[in-house]
């Protein structure tokens, strides 16, 4: 009924129990006044003398009330403190457990819904379980103090006040289940109609252009129509299980005031006794009614935390303990086959990246030139056949030996909201401040770095938007030359620079490469006419493999690309045949 | 706020009668204390006055249900009004950003945009749904409870009271530089959340780099900036705050000794002892329900005022609709200068150009020449904050916007499907003609491919189609626009062969029959324009044939020789140049 998902911290948190004990002492302090009350109030009614003094009277209310206070302070703290605490290690622990999925887990949509579950989703959990768990703990105990009042007053009289509440529990499990049926509902329009406004906004500045935000406008707005009916619905859907909820444990009281009353009328309970327990029994049904609420907050945490659950059960990618002898061992690839998205993406795949020597991977787009590259790394794993290093199949690998092996430039460059001196750590933590700025000099990176504000310690701009994409490009090469791997891979690192900066990648790429097993992923082909090996992909498989020159010659699928390219090149405005005559 | 306010006014009288209603329901809060009053009077009371206790029972439990229906009535008429206002709020603001001026988008991000018009309007529900029963009942009950038990026994409500006012000095204490601490509070958020999406976007990195997310420094900080925050927030706060909520509980610890003395001293009878016994709690707790509605309010301010930033937004008429002409067209740029942001001076200083109709012109420079920004001003997509463009075959300055139709770098699609797409650009063009279009931007060969053809969804924001094909797309939309002029933003950029293809293709089906003005980079293909415009620092530093620019423009000539020199690289050639040497 109240899961708040303090278990995917991973880690135990003792303070949750202190501060659970605590914060109950301290609603049982809270309801001591009552039971003071009961005493004295029930021989004053009955024409007897108080059993205590109005001195002592006074003092136990002290007393009570500063006992209360400082249980509740202390334990609300612990609460507070630890649940923070729980929540913000299972935020870095999720994070965590995703990097450790293959790439495979990621596509456009759930990069999304994922990103929302971290961030704005989990800033409302984090609010609404921190919360839900102090008011909780702080008030469970409440009406149960009282509810011990109650039957040291007149057992008989607390029985009937507490019959109730088993069938208010059940009322509850009742009403939260009407709440997530309507909230489903209202949910999934909710995602419609964000997901229109948000393309919207994205978009304002296309449709304008084409004349057609009026006709998208008129999308929104009948969306907008259905969210507003389904949202009402999902507000009045759950009405009656919670007024039933209310009118049950409210009942208690009216029992206690109509079978007291009766009583009273037959002179079998005393007046005084009466009057004490009906208000003693108010009291009891008001607390209850409030825990309600609190315990209710926590609901709107539920989905948050399912899908966090949900995300937590995918498997992470294995491990094994093997180990690599060869400083700088050789790359196989024996009988691979992978999926993606259940469309199989390279199929038999079988190659050989010989030390020190440069392989192209190309192909038409769609060929599976990039899924090769990576699954020699480990950012997805083979379905069938295996990738080895040194002889040893990756999987039977430790990660860190894989990575420790392997470099990766890529075409969309990653640069964090951090210095360029801990952008370039990235490739090696422990590296001196002058072994970056030397990989950095190799890159070419190092004069525009020293001209920027505070050199090596600009904190860039969130995906380094202040820098041009050659000097994002080279800051990576940078990143993988200081990580000074032996195998080297490059996935399209030119294909999205501007050409006024092409050249200084070049010779970044130029340096990184020296010594190294290179396996380089290419559109165009020009670039890589001078590779030792060059494997030709189409639709998962390698269909060719050879020099440029015997591909050349062979006239096949290689063959055709490079004329289409060179084509391509020769391609210019004005020179459309169909124009000439003008 | 005021066009907030604007909006609300309408729904006036029934958040009127939502507050009504509330005010009922929260004063039948009071009638089983009441019930307990009576009681004892018919007990302990003369025995003229005798009601039977049992009806007495039965009554309370009536008006106890007429309660929860009344307070439900109040909730539904706020939550009918607070849904519909929710919807006004969107439709308003999507209507305002068909009509704000271009310069609008450059200080609102798309995502400011979603936040104030998905998440803030989501948090207006509660300023409306909720603040208005909660506190016009916050309000009334303790006031009418107090009310009652003056008229009852003014030393015991004083004395019933006297807790609340030391309440709420701790609660100011908890509550010094609420606004400060809010803002600090967001700020830790907004820092934890930034760092966390970071850590998604580039976790393809970490992934390859082995890097461990939970051990890098600035991570930790800034996930666990938040519990520090809270941490320091409950030191500061908490003691005050702990105070507050149980003071405002715990008038029975004041009324108790208070009301025996009184008893004792005959000053007051065993009903008003019971009645004090049993209110005292429902007198202040609305208080606490109030204090939460406060600091609710204080958070939807700044809500509100971002929507009302939006909805305030200053207008701009628009352009009338496209502008179909059966030939290209000639278009004129006078003396434009244009400011993105007066502080970092002009993007465009200066800048005259008259095209010709049925020209092809390419605008060339280096990174942050103006190109791009010439070419917006070109398409009417920005307007010049000196000079103006026209179209040369009169005075039409109004038909720019509808006379060019703009291809940029970024294809922009939309859900819906295939079909839907390109009908944006025309909405009532045939089926020949969208295949028209189609087989002209190379999108046949897509079309036969996808599913459903046509009917193929793309996904949201053309999720299912790759860059390239996407790119293939917004050339078909320009096609079937059929404007006399039309301007190309460096479309074939880092597009593999076979898109590239396509577009170029596209490309020159779009050349015929119209003015044609391309943003480029690559040089040889823009060689044959029969003029190349060069931009440097906002300016146009020369223009005219590739071989004149080539003879005596500086700029124009060091970006041919250093694109010619990267042209001729390969990957190893050093490598293998040696090797040949070797052998």
């Amino acid at each position: 009924m109240m899961d708040l998902g303090f278990d995917l911290a991973g880690k135990s948190e003792p303070r949750l129990k202190t501060g659970f004990v605590l914060a109950s002492a301290g609603a049982i302090a809270e309801a001591g006044p009552l039971l003071v009350a009961f005493f004295v109030v029930d021989r004053l009614l009955a024409g007897q003398d108080s059993p205590l003094s109005l001195g002592m009277i006074v003092g136990s209310m002290l007393v009570l009330l500063v006992a209360a206070f400082g249980l509740k302070y202390v334990g609300g703290r612990l609460n507070f403190s630890a649940t923070y605490d729980l929540v913000c290690e299972t935020r870095l622990r999720l994070t965590e457990h995703l990097r450790r999925l293959p790439m495979g887990f990621w596509s456009k949509r759930r990069m999304g819904s994922t990103a929302s579950v971290l961030t704005d989703e989990f800033s409302l959990y984090t609010e609404i379980v921190t919360h839900a768990w102090s008011l909780i703990v702080a008030n469970v105990a409440l009406p149960g103090a009282i509810g011990i009042v109650l039957l040291l007053s007149d057992w008989r009289l607390g029985l009937i006040a507490l019959a109730p509440v088993p069938l208010a529990l059940l009322a509850i499990p009742w009403s939260f289940r009407l709440i997530n049926r309507a909230a489903d509902g209202a949910r999934v329009e909710k995602q419609a109609a964000v997901d229109l406004m948000v393309e919207y906004v994205q978009g304002i500045e296309s449709l304008r252009a084409l004349d057609a935000d009026a006709d998208y406008r008129r999308r929104i707005e009948a969306r907008l129509v259905t969210l507003e009916e389904q949202m009402m619905r999902a507000e009045l859907l759950p009405a009656p299980a919670i007024f039933t909820y209310s009118l049950v444990v409210f009942s208690g009281f009216v029992a206690v005031f109509g079978v007291g009353s009766m009583w009273l009328s037959a002179e079998s309970l005393p007046a005084a006794r009466f009057f004490v327990v009906t208000v003693v029994a108010l009291h009891f049904v008001r607390t209850l009614s409030d825990l309600v609420v609190y315990l209710a907050m926590s609901r709107h945490a539920a989905r948050t935390l399912e899908r966090m659950r949900e995300l937590f059960e995918v498997p992470e990618q294995p491990e094994g303990q093997g180990t690599v002898r060869a400083d700088h061992p050789t790359i196989e690839v024996e009988g691979m086959s992978f999926a993606y998205e259940d469309q199989p993406t390279l199929r038999g795949v079988n190659a050989t990246f010989e030390r020190g020597t440069v392989t192209a991977l190309v192909g038409p787009s769609g060929s599976g030139k990039s899924t090769l590259a990576h699954l020699l790394t480990r950012l997805w794993d083979v379905d069938e056949g295996r990738v080895t290093l040194d002889g040893v199949d990756l999987r039977a690998l430790p990660l860190e030996t894989v990575h420790a092996n392997t470099a990766t430039v890529f075409q969309d460059v990653v640069l964090f909201a951090d210095t360029v001196l801990e952008n370039i750590r990235l490739g090696r933590p422990d590296a001196t401040r002058q072994q970056v700025e030397a990989a950095a000099r190799a890159a070419r990176a190092h004069g525009f770095i020293e001209a920027l504000p505070e050199g090596y310690d600009t904190v860039l701009d969130p995906g380094g938007r202040n820098l041009s994409g050659g000097q994002r490009q080279r800051i990576s090469i940078a990143r993988a030359l200081i990580k000074d791997a032996p195998v080297l891979i490059l996935d399209e690192a030119t294909a999205s620079v501007d050409l006024d900066e092409e050249r200084q990648i070049q010779e970044a790429i130029g340096a990184l490469m020296e010594g190294r097993t290179v396996i380089v992923v290419a559109h165009r082909l020009w670039t890589i006419q001078h590779a030792d090996q060059i494997l030709v992909l189409d639709r998962g498989q390698i269909v060719e493999q050879g020099t440029h020159g015997a591909l050349l010659r062979h006239e096949g699928l290689y063959r055709h690309l490079w004329d289409l390219q060179m084509d391509n090149r020769d391609w210019g405005i004005g020179r459309d045949p169909a124009l000439m005559p003008v | 706020m005021t066009t907030v306010g604007q909006l609300v006014r309408p729904h006036r009288p029934r958040l009127a009668l939502s507050a009504v209603l509330a005010i009922v329901a929260a004063s039948l809060e009071l009638a089983p204390a009441a019930g307990i009053y009576f009681a004892a009077r018919s007990v302990y009371g003369p025995s003229d006055a005798r009601w039977s206790v049992p009806l007495i029972a039965a009554v309370v439990f009536g008006l106890v249900l007429v309660r929860f229906v009344l307070f439900g009535g109040s909730l539904v008429v706020s939550h009918a009004v607070a849904f519909r206002v929710l919807r006004q709020l969107r439709s308003r603001m999507a209507l305002k950003l068909g009509t704000v001026p271009r310069s609008f988008f450059d200080t609102h991000s798309p995502g400011d945009l979603k936040k104030a018009m998905v998440e803030d309007v989501d948090a207006v529900e509660a300023s409306f749904a909720h603040h208005v029963p909660d506190g016009a009942s916050g309000i009334v009950t303790p006031l009418l409870a107090f009310g009652v038990l003056l008229a009852v026994d003014w030393r015991l409500a004083l004395v019933s009271l006297s807790l609340v006012p030391v309440g709420f000095v701790a609660m100011a204490v908890a509550m010094r530089n609420f606004d400060g601490l809010m803002k600090q509070w967001h700020d830790a958020e907004r820092r934890a959340n930034e760092v966390v999406l970071e850590l998604l976007r580039g976790i393809v990195v970490l992934k390859a780099y082995g890097r461990d997310a939970t051990e890098m420094a600035r991570v930790r900080q800034g996930v666990f900036g938040v519990r520090d925050f809270a941490d320091a927030m409950n030191e500061r706060s908490g003691p005050a705050y702990t105070g507050f909520m149980l003071l405002l509980s715990s008038n029975l610890v004041v009324v108790l000794p208070v009301g025996v003395a009184l008893f004792q001293a005959g000053e007051i009878d065993e009903p008003i002892l019971a009645l004090f016994l049993a209110l005292g709690y429902g007198l202040t707790a609305p208080l606490l329900r109030l204090m939460f509605l406060f600091g609710d309010i204080q958070m939807n301010a700044v809500r509100l005022r971002r929507i009302g930033a939006i909805l305030g937004a200053e207008e701009q008429p628009r352009e009338p609709a496209v502008v179909r002409s059966s030939g290209p067209a000639g278009i004129e740029v006078r003396e434009v200068t244009f400011f993105y942001d007066e502080a970092r001076g002009p993007a465009l200083r200066d800048v005259s150009l008259r095209i010709e109709a049925g020209q092809r012109v390419a605008l060339v420079g280096p990174s942050g020449a103006g190109k791009s920004t010439l070419a917006q001003l070109l398409a009417g997509a920005r307007e010049p904050d000196v000079g103006e463009v026209v179209l040369t075959d009169g005075d039409a300055r109004g038909s720019v916007l509808g006379s060019v139709g703009l291809v940029g770098q970024h294809a922009q699609l939309f859900f819906g499907t295939l079909r839907d797409n390109l009908l944006l650009a025309r909405p009532d063009a045939s089926d020949d003609a969208l295949a028209a279009a189609a087989t002209a931007a190379g999108l046949d060969e897509l079309i036969e491919r996808l599913p459903e053809g046509w009917d193929s969804p793309v996904g949201e924001r053309g999720a299912h189609l790759s860059g390239g094909e996407a790119q293939r797309v917004t050339v078909a939309r320009a096609l079937l626009r059929e404007t006399p002029i039309v301007v190309l933003d460096e479309v074939t950029s880092h597009l593999d062969p076979d898109n590239e293809r396509a577009v170029q293709r596209g490309i020159d089906a779009l050349a015929r029959g119209r003015t044609l003005i391309v943003v480029a980079h690559r040089l040889r293909a823009i060689m044959q324009a029969q003029l190349i415009v060069v931009l440097d620092g906002g300016r146009v530093v020369d223009r005219g044939s590739h071989q004149a620019l080539l003879d005596r423009c500086s700029v124009y000539r060091r970006m041919w020789d250093a694109q010619e020199a990267a042209a001729g690289w390969t990957l190893g050639g050093a490598k293998a140049e040696r090797r040949e040497n070797a052998s």
